[in-house]
């Protein structure tokens, strides 16, 4: 009896250890090359001569990427089209479904050592850790191995610049992302039915009168109607007012750094008063939903009130109008009938410029781990340079001739694979698809594919309103390491602050006149907002003046 | 040499002398683990799992003081003093984001922390061992829902335009509220939440401290003419004072802790100047999706939080022992 108490004493006990020591460590996944996780190697990530990387082979390479972004990999019919044509395959490494939690898993696998070959990371991660010696410096491999990429550097100076670090080294490659803006969507069979002439909505204040009509002919029947309604954030309209956070050679205004296009606005600027009227104008009449302008309209909650007759106007993502009229629109009402409404204009008769995405962003870069032979950065780079020549061009921005495009005999191309049949296949389904606002490899864009690859609804009118002259100047502004420091910290403060504020000032919180609203833009001062707009406008300086 | 001790009459009456002097620590440690290896080796799972996670993260601190690189480590990023803790004190945002969290820790521990109490005392007096049983469960059961469900049931029957409480308000003829974008109700609704999500789960100790009150205290109160209230108030909860003490105490230390994911599914633009707390703020600056992370400065933020509520704990113990003759440790 006593021998089985010590046998069970020292059973659990070791069982019990056993248990505590599984949680310790890591274990990398079969093909992920494991960094040199803190050597704290200040030499700039130079490559090693002998090969550590396992698991892949010398025509493969492994990517760690946001799992939604793989996900859509596998239906592309152009990249695998891509892979054969190079003779290289990417083996993905998922990450989590959110892109915040993926650059954090990215801190964490350069923690613990389990970073693969290759990563999807942000720039500053990319140009810090690079710095350090985490991921490699691609600058002489990129002379030596990829040829046509090395040619998009040298032809795009404002490129170069941007991903290059302060010590001359390319830890990271930035990809092109399409230039488009928000764009209005209306439901025009109720604007006829209200008696509205969409084509005379041309100024703000027709916009107002507009809603203002919706209002009082469907708000009646249903007291849940608002006919301007949206999700995230409703302070979207800044730029209809001249009110836009900028950056250019005279200075600074607003929160610019990661609010190029969403959530841009400056509240120095001469017409920021007049938009926060505008908006409470709207609140108190019940024109906008004041959900969204609380920012508790959630995407579905916006979507339902669209599709089902509860909101009839929008300004959102360029695609929006087209996703109501494939997503149920049509089917539950056969007068449903989405349009986008032109680009208003001023009191000139000017059309008014707005906000954009810009060429170059800060996510979505990538970088290769330093523990990589030359051979595998050979590998990598190659497979990159392949979508900077022509024919890697083609193919990811078209697809390939006499299947999805073709070539009219002006050398201009069209699409033959059809949009909606396309992108409306099941989700794991191959397709053709040339979404290039979403990230798959790191490749220039073909703005006039991207515009084309749609319904005629969303093609026509990105065709006609995307235009240069329709758009506020958006630069991409270079920072030094220190100064997005800064900044990160600042605008955690300030922005949430202003958002605050001019929500407040629009739902009657606070009220909306000269005294309050100077006494809030000091208050916003006196968080940091100055502060910010001086790093904006010195990063402008350093960034043009090179 | 003679030994020293006390002489007893053994067996056979032989006298057995009992040293009075203690062995050296050394040797009745020895003798201890000797005698006892076997509970000490199932100890040992235990002492090593805290020391690893409990302990050993705690060195991870040190990132506060330093410029913190996940690819250099805690030893290899380079030293940054109170580089930290100094910006701290010249965030103008910090004078808010501090009365944000200590009003809503204050509010929590004054409307949370006696409503279990009330709730234990009350369900103590039911004797039917079957509703017992069955209110007691029904109270733990919001323990068991994520904040997530919570905060959408909540927001479900609080919405502006369809729920049952702004229903009941348009029936009586008035506006109906918007409780989500109202920064006056966010505090309310945050307590609220906490209530109805801990209060079953925390009655459970003080319902364990009643069982173990003497049956015949009551029964003598009763002789005396006590009625139900006068055993409540003057039996009941006297006896279960080293428990309340004890998780007051434990409830200070949580001060500055508030519920992050609660706050995050609550919490939007209208209402940020009641929201948003010191620990969303860290949030943002760590897990800022552009930028470097910033994890030393979000680390100092929580050693400095850390660091007074360890003190408040200290005060609160000591102001226990003082008036209330009973302490944590």
């Amino acid at each position: 009896m006593k021998s089985i108490k010590k046998f069970m004493a020292l059973f659990l006990a070791v069982i019990m250890t056993a248990a505590v020591f599984s949680g310790c460590g890591s274990s990398s996944k079969s093909g992920d090359s494991e960094n040199s996780s803190g050597s704290g190697n200040e030499s700039g990530g130079s490559a090693k001569t002998t090969d550590e990387t396992a698991g892949s082979t010398s025509n493969s390479y492994t990517m760690f990427m946001r799992s939604q972004y793989i996900d859509w990999i596998k239906e592309l019919k152009w990249y695998d089209a891509a892979e054969e044509n190079t003779g290289i395959h990417v083996e993905y490494v998922e990450g989590p479904e959110e892109i915040d939690d993926t650059y954090t898993e990215v801190d964490q696998r350069i923690a613990s050592g389990t970073l693969p070959d290759s990563a999807m990371v942000n720039l500053a991660q990319a140009k810090v850790y690079g710095g350090q010696g985490a991921f490699a410096d691609l600058a002489p491999y990129i002379a030596k191995y990829a040829p046509n990429l090395q040619a998009y550097i040298d032809a795009n100076t404002d490129y170069a610049a941007y991903v290059t670090s302060e010590n001359g080294a390319i830890y990271g490659l930035v990809k092109e992302s399409p230039i488009f803006a928000d764009l209005i969507g209306y439901r025009a069979d109720q604007f006829k039915e209200a008696g509205i002439d969409a084509s005379k909505v041309k100024t703000v204040d027709d916009f107002t009168t507009a809603l203002e009509t919706l209002k009082s002919y469907y708000g009646e029947e249903d007291d849940n109607y608002y006919p301007l309604s949206g999700r995230d954030s409703a302070l979207r309209f800044a730029a209809w007012f001249g009110a836009a956070s900028y950056a250019d050679a005279n200075g600074s205004g607003g929160v610019y750094y990661n609010h190029e296009k969403d959530g841009s606005f400056n509240i120095k600027a001469d017409g920021a008063y007049g938009w926060i009227e505008t908006m409470k104008l709207w609140y108190d009449k019940g024109l906008i939903n004041p959900l969204w302008i609380s920012g508790t309209n959630s995407e579905g909650d916006w979507e339902s009130q669209t599709l089902e007759g509860s909101a009839s106007v929008f300004y959102d993502y360029y695609n929006r109008a087209e996703w109501f009229m494939e997503n149920g629109g049509p089917d539950n009402n056969p007068d449903y009938d989405m349009q986008v409404l032109n680009f208003f204009q001023d009191a000139n008769g000017k059309t008014i410029p707005v906000t954009t995405s810009t060429l170059y962003q800060s996510g979505c870069v990538t970088a290769v781990n330093s523990s990589c032979d030359e051979e595998k950065i050979a590998t990598i780079l190659k497979f990159i340079d392949y979508f900077y020549s022509e024919e890697g061009i083609t193919l990811a921005n078209w697809g390939v001739e006499g299947e999805s495009f073709q070539t009219g005999s002006d050398n201009t191309k069209s699409f033959l694979a059809d949009y909606t049949t396309e992108e409306s296949k099941e989700s794991g389904e191959k397709k053709w698809s040339f979404l290039s606002d979403r990230f798959t490899v790191c490749k220039p864009v073909d703005q006039t594919a991207f515009y084309s690859w749609n319904t005629n609804l969303i093609s026509d009118a990105a065709n006609k309103y995307f235009i240069s002259e329709n758009f506020l100047e958006r630069p991409t502004l270079i920072y030094t390491t220190e100064k997005e420091e800064q900044l990160t910290g600042l605008v955690a403060s300030v922005y949430e602050a202003e958002c605050s504020g001019l929500t407040h000032f629009i739902t009657g919180d606070n009220e909306l006149n000269e005294t309050n609203w100077n006494a809030f833009v000091q208050e916003m001062d006196g968080l940091g907002l100055s502060d910010i707009e001086k790093i904006q406008q010195e990063a402008y300086t350093d960034t043009f003046s090179k | 040499m003679k030994k020293k001790g006390m002489k007893i009459l053994g067996k056979g009456n032989k006298a057995v002398t009992i040293p009075l002097t203690k062995k050296p620590l050394k040797q009745r440690i020895k003798k201890d683990l000797k005698k006892n290896r076997q509970l000490y080796l199932l100890l040992l799972p235990g002492i090593i799992s805290l020391i690893l996670f409990k302990f050993g993260p705690l060195f991870g601190m040190v990132i506060a003081f330093e410029n913190f690189s996940a690819f250099k480590g805690i030893l290899g990023s380079e030293w940054a003093g109170f580089k930290w803790f100094i910006k701290i004190f010249h965030d103008p945002y910090m004078l808010k984001l501090l009365k944000n969290t200590i009003i809503l820790a204050v509010l929590s521990l004054v409307v949370v922390f006696p409503i279990p109490i009330i709730f234990a005392l009350f369900l103590n007096e039911i004797k039917q061992k079957a509703i017992h049983g069955f209110v007691q469960s029904l109270s733990f059961l919001p323990y068991f829902i994520s904040s997530a469900v919570m905060v959408s049931i909540l927001f479900t029957m609080l919405s502006p335009t369809n729920g049952i409480v702004n229903n009941l308000i348009k029936a009586m003829g008035k506006t109906a509220i918007h409780f989500q974008a109202s920064p006056a109700w966010f505090r309310p609704m945050y307590v609220f939440l906490q209530v109805w999500q801990t209060f079953g789960y925390s009655a459970v100790i003080y319902i364990a401290a009643m069982t173990a009150v003497d049956p015949a205290l009551y029964e003598a109160a009763e002789v005396d003419g006590a009625n139900r209230w006068v055993k409540m108030l003057h039996i009941t909860l006297p006896s279960i004072a080293v428990s309340v003490i004890t998780m007051f105490i434990i409830s200070v230390g949580n001060i500055f802790t508030v519920d992050l994911d609660r706050i995050l599914l609550m919490y939007n633009s209208s209402v940020y100047s009641t929201a948003d707390v010191i620990q969303t703020y860290v949030y943002r600056i760590a897990f800022e999706s552009s930028g470097f992370p910033n994890y030393s400065y979000g680390t100092a933020v929580n050693l400095l939080k850390s660091i007074l509520a360890f003190i408040l704990v200290m005060l609160t113990n000591k102001a226990a022992d003082k008036y209330a003759e009973t302490r944590l440790f």
